[in-house]
């Protein structure tokens, strides 16, 4: 345990930018502050930051439905953020409200937030967790309050894995969570890739090393890996935007790569 | 009231149908336009519906017969809502409905349509910016308020920090002691107050490392110098540190040490934790006393023992003296048996403590090296008293009586003392030292002591390691023969030439006949190198032969008990002499007249084959009367007269009368007389007139080679 961890609190920290808050920002949120709405700025200058975000964000929804539609009606969030629009809960609850989501989140604005949010909701919850420590989450109070690890569940890993650095062994992080979900769960999971536009990206990692979460993209086949265990559905591990679109127009004019994130939802056998 | 216009515009429902085809096409149109402008929670059907519902909005507003705007801020309100909140969100819209709805076909007619439309999407634009400022300063309320919820939440996490540290502070068993940079005491807890006493902590300004033993203080200053200095924040000490306690006595403790910072990061204080590991460090104690001393009495053991032994002698300097002494309990067994073992281990205790008060106020240690075995050594100084007033008080304090279930027991001991003088002892030789003369003690009898005699001790072990070395030296030709002249008294006639081993050791110098024999019975070789001899001694007297001819005398032999009591002697002896062609005649041999005493069978047997084959045979060591019955019973030829009494007629003249007496019985027995180490020509005469008949010794010739005897023999 560090220092600053036992003795100071020293975890709000509004000096140094949040990729939480600028993943609002570039969806169009207000839920932000100067310094991140600058770090988004020089973001956009590199990457076409609100097409990623707005692609993610999308394949999240699209992969919420889907799961529910596969039976799932309980989702474990990690690396929820700031709710926005289209968060899980919603999404999910929308389809069946008898869905039940843990949301987990570090940053404690974040999760202040989503508790302001979610206290009116029964069957929805964030806890203030690593996503690092696999245990602290799923042996959390909240946890077994609305999960039941026993029955299939929804693992979400939606754009937080590119956070975890290769020195705290990512897909290990993964395994953890893989070897206690029960057979018939399943994971979906984006991450930020330098393969699209690497140029680009580089530059954007630059921009990240500025903020509270330095960001390690990864390529095709690293992100496959940490599909370990996981039988991928159709179209497998592909752009965000190439994820069972809605339509075919989904892109819009974009390029798939414009993206810059790969995505994929694995069920576990 | 843009909810009554709304409901008007869809009471009258015929003002939408005549463009319904267009208007359909007019949503795709503004769907695709705002699709990448932001992300919306829904599906395409689901925004086409909105957009359909708005663009309805649109036209009834600008259709309606009295035309007013405003309804259509509620288009602009309602896409913020729906999260069409992008950049492009609002441009796109207003370019895409400004360009269809002036050539709309379902608005024709419409009064100053360009006019009307213009305005509408002026009222779309106020919407939405209205609705954009409400959203946004709901979203940065929100935030706010997420923020304030997130440092409530930190501050009640740090006064729950701050709590549980107050709490694991004040009840923890653990010392914690809380010091600036400089070690000067901020705070102390319980737990260390209950260590190192409350006056310890109480005088302000003291520092914490006067709650240490000066050394250790100055461990854990240059500890909490590296964590200042370094960058980690907290660090274990490996050893263990003494703290003072509040009784003066040293309490050991393991230390964990760790450093707090202020907001910006830097040092202020320092924590350190202190764990009382005293009730450890004596077990620890413990068991290292328990494995170093003897768990009856108490004292050190052997191990013990030597190894301050060592450091004692290692510090000795040339004048030092050091005397090591065993002392065994004479008979413990029967103790034991008789009393039983408590009563016997009672004695035991009782010995160790009074061994203990002989040595009191010396630099002195008492070990238990065995069961009835004890040590001690003494480093003599002017004060202590010298080895044998330091054995005679053993004994006395020793012998003192001791209660044993109602009788009085007395407990002799032996005592055997080994001295060391000067620098460089050896402390396992001294103890074996020690124990070799409680040996000799032991064996006079119970009560005794013995200074060792380390002269004695190093020609024993000289003599071991010489045997030990025999067998080689004889094969590799260091072994040799002498020869020495019997001379009869009254004409000086040599009548036998006695054969002698001679070893020429080459760094121990020449080793005489007697110590060679004496090596030989400890390496074994008694027989073997009895042949041999006897082998060489016939092959020289063959070759004095060859020159001598008649003239030649006797060859005379001894033979050690073992070869006396061998039943092959004889056979050996004849084997030997026909191989050499030597006549038996001419040949004596000296047997050791106490074998006959103790074991007569095979050596007298041994005696009447030797003489039957015209072997002279000798009686060696002849010491009075007692032997006179050998001289009647065995074909005995000569007897040497016993060492002691020549030793003793030679300083005793008084003797001349009875050692005269005991000559004349033995030549009326028909054996001659023969005394051997005759000094001088006086001595010689003294035994002629005592009556003895032959005599060797330097008196005559000294030990010499086969060709200095053959000169001797060759002259006149």
């Amino acid at each position: 345990m560090d220092h600053n961890a036992s003795w100071v609190p020293g975890e709000v920290n509004l000096q140094i930018p949040s990729s939480a808050r600028i993943y609002d920002y570039v969806l169009g949120g207000a839920h932000n502050f100067d310094v991140d709405r600058q770090a988004a700025e020089r973001l956009l200058a590199a990457v076409p930051a609100r097409d990623m975000a707005r692609l993610n964000r999308s394949f999240l929804r699209r992969a919420v439905l889907f799961l529910v539609n596969a039976g799932i009606r309980q989702f474990l969030d990690l690396g929820s953020g700031i709710p926005t629009v289209g968060n899980v809960h919603e999404v999910a609850q929308q389809a069946d409200p008898a869905c039940r989501v843990v949301y987990v989140d570090i940053e404690p604005v974040a999760v202040a937030h989503s508790q302001l949010m979610l206290a009116d909701n029964n069957n929805a919850s964030i806890i203030r967790a690593d996503l690092r420590k696999p245990e602290t989450i799923l042996d959390h109070p909240e946890t077994h309050r609305l999960l039941d690890l026993d029955q299939p569940l929804g693992l979400l890993m939606v754009g937080v894995m590119q956070f975890v650095p290769d020195s705290d062994d990512p897909g290990a992080i993964v395994a953890g969570y893989r070897d206690t979900l029960s057979a018939g769960s399943y994971l979906a999971m984006s991450h930020f890739t330098p393969d699209g536009m690497p140029d680009r990206m580089a530059k954007a990692v630059e921009v990240f090393k500025t903020t509270q979460e330095p960001a390690y993209p990864r390529t095709h086949a690293e992100i496959l890996r940490m599909f370990d265990g996981f039988e991928l559905v159709e179209p497998g591990l592909v752009y965000t935007a190439q994820w069972r679109p809605d339509t075919p127009e989904e892109l819009g004019d974009t390029p798939a790569h414009h993206s810059n994130l790969y995505a994929a939802v694995g069920r576990k056998g | 009231m843009p909810l009554s216009i709304h409901d008007e515009s869809r009471l009258g429902g015929d003002s939408r149908v005549p463009g319904a085809a267009g208007q359909a096409e007019l949503v795709q149109r503004w769907a695709k336009a705002l699709r990448t402008t932001a992300y919306v929670p829904a599906s395409s059907l689901q925004i086409q519906d909105l957009l359909e519902e708005l663009l309805g909005v649109v036209v009834c507003t600008l259709r309606a017969k009295k035309f007013c705007p405003d309804p259509a801020r509620e288009v602009g309100e309602r896409l913020v809502r729906g999260g069409f909140t992008g950049e492009q969100s609002l441009s796109r819209t207003l370019e895409v409905l400004g360009q269809a709805l002036p050539a709309d076909s379902g608005l024709r007619g419409v009064e100053d349509l360009a006019g009307r439309v213009v305005s509408v999407l002026g009222a779309v634009a106020a919407g939405y910016a209205a609705g954009l400022r409400a959203l946004t300063l709901d979203q940065q309320e929100e935030v706010k308020q997420a923020l304030l919820v997130a440092k409530e939440d930190a501050e009640r996490g740090l006064r729950v920090s701050e709590a549980k540290f107050r709490e694991l502070f004040t009840s923890s068993a653990v010392g914690i002691a809380i010091s600036d940079l400089d070690g000067r005491l901020v705070e102390t807890n319980q737990a260390l107050r209950e260590i190192v006493g409350e006056s310890a902590v109480e005088t302000a300004g003291r520092s914490v490392y006067e709650l240490f033993d000066v050394n250790d203080a100055a461990v854990l200053r240059s500890a909490h110098r590296r964590l200042v200095g370094g960058h980690s924040a907290r660090s274990r000490l490996p050893q263990r540190l003494r703290l003072i306690d509040k009784d003066g006595e040293p309490a050991w403790a393991y230390l964990a040490i760790s450093l707090l910072h202020d907001a910006e990061g830097q040092p202020t204080q320092q924590v350190t934790i202190v764990e009382d590991v005293t009730e450890l460090h004596l077990l620890g104690e413990r068991l290292a006393h328990q494995s170093l001393h003897d768990a009856l009495t108490g004292l050190p053991n052997q191990q013990f023992f030597l190894s301050r032994l060592e450091g004692v002698l290692g510090r000795a300097g040339p004048a030092a003296r050091i005397s090591v002494c065993t002392i065994d309990v004479d008979r413990l067994v029967v103790i034991n048996d008789a009393f039983g073992r408590e009563v016997g281990d009672q004695v035991l205790c009782t010995m160790a403590e009074r061994l203990q008060s002989v040595i009191s106020g010396a630099n002195a240690m008492v070990a238990r090296l065995g069961s009835d075995e004890f040590a001690m050594f003494v480093e003599h100084s002017a004060s202590t008293p010298d080895v044998v007033d330091l054995a005679a008080s053993m004994q006395r304090e020793l012998a003192q009586p001791l209660p044993a279930q109602g009788d009085e027991l007395v407990v002799s001991c032996c005592i055997g003392i080994a001295e060391h003088h000067g620098t460089g002892g050896d402390p396992v030789k001294l103890l074996r030292a020690a124990e070799a003369a409680l040996h000799d003690a032991k064996s006079s009898g119970p009560g005794r002591w013995q200074l060792l005699d380390l002269q004695r001790d190093a020609d024993q072990r000289l003599r071991c390691r010489l045997a030990a070395a025999l067998p080689a030296a004889w094969s590799s030709g260091e072994l040799g023969l002498l020869y020495q002249p019997l001379a009869q008294l009254t004409e000086g006639k040599i009548v036998a030439v006695e054969a002698l081993l001679r070893w020429d050791h080459p760094h121990s110098g020449p080793l005489c006949h007697h110590q060679c024999w004496e090596l030989a019975a400890r390496a074994g070789l008694e027989m073997a190198l009895g042949q041999w001899l006897l082998r060489n001694a016939c092959a020289q007297l063959s070759s004095w032969r060859q020159h001598l001819a008649e003239a030649m005398p006797s060859l005379h032999v001894d033979v050690t008990p073992p070869q006396f009591q061998h039943p092959e002697l004889v056979t050996g002896v004849r084997c030997v002499l026909e191989q050499a062609g030597v006549a038996a005649e001419s040949v004596q041999i000296g047997v050791p007249v106490n074998v006959l005493d103790t074991k007569a069978g095979q050596a007298a047997d041994n005696v009447r084959a030797l003489a039957k084959m015209g072997v002279a045979v000798v009686l060696l060591g002849f010491n009075g009367v007692g032997h006179l019955v050998h001289l009647e019973q065995l074909p005995i030829q000569a007897v040497e007269i016993a060492h002691q009494i020549v030793q003793q007629a030679a300083h005793s003249r008084d003797l001349a009368s009875p050692v005269a007496d005991l000559l004349q019985r033995i030549r009326r027995c028909g054996a001659t007389s023969i005394v051997r180490g005759i000094p001088s020509r006086d001595g010689a005469d003294w035994w002629r007139c005592a009556g003895v008949d032959v005599g060797q010794g330097t008196f005559c010739a000294s030990p010499g080679a086969g060709k200095q005897i053959m000169a001797l023999l060759g002259s006149p």
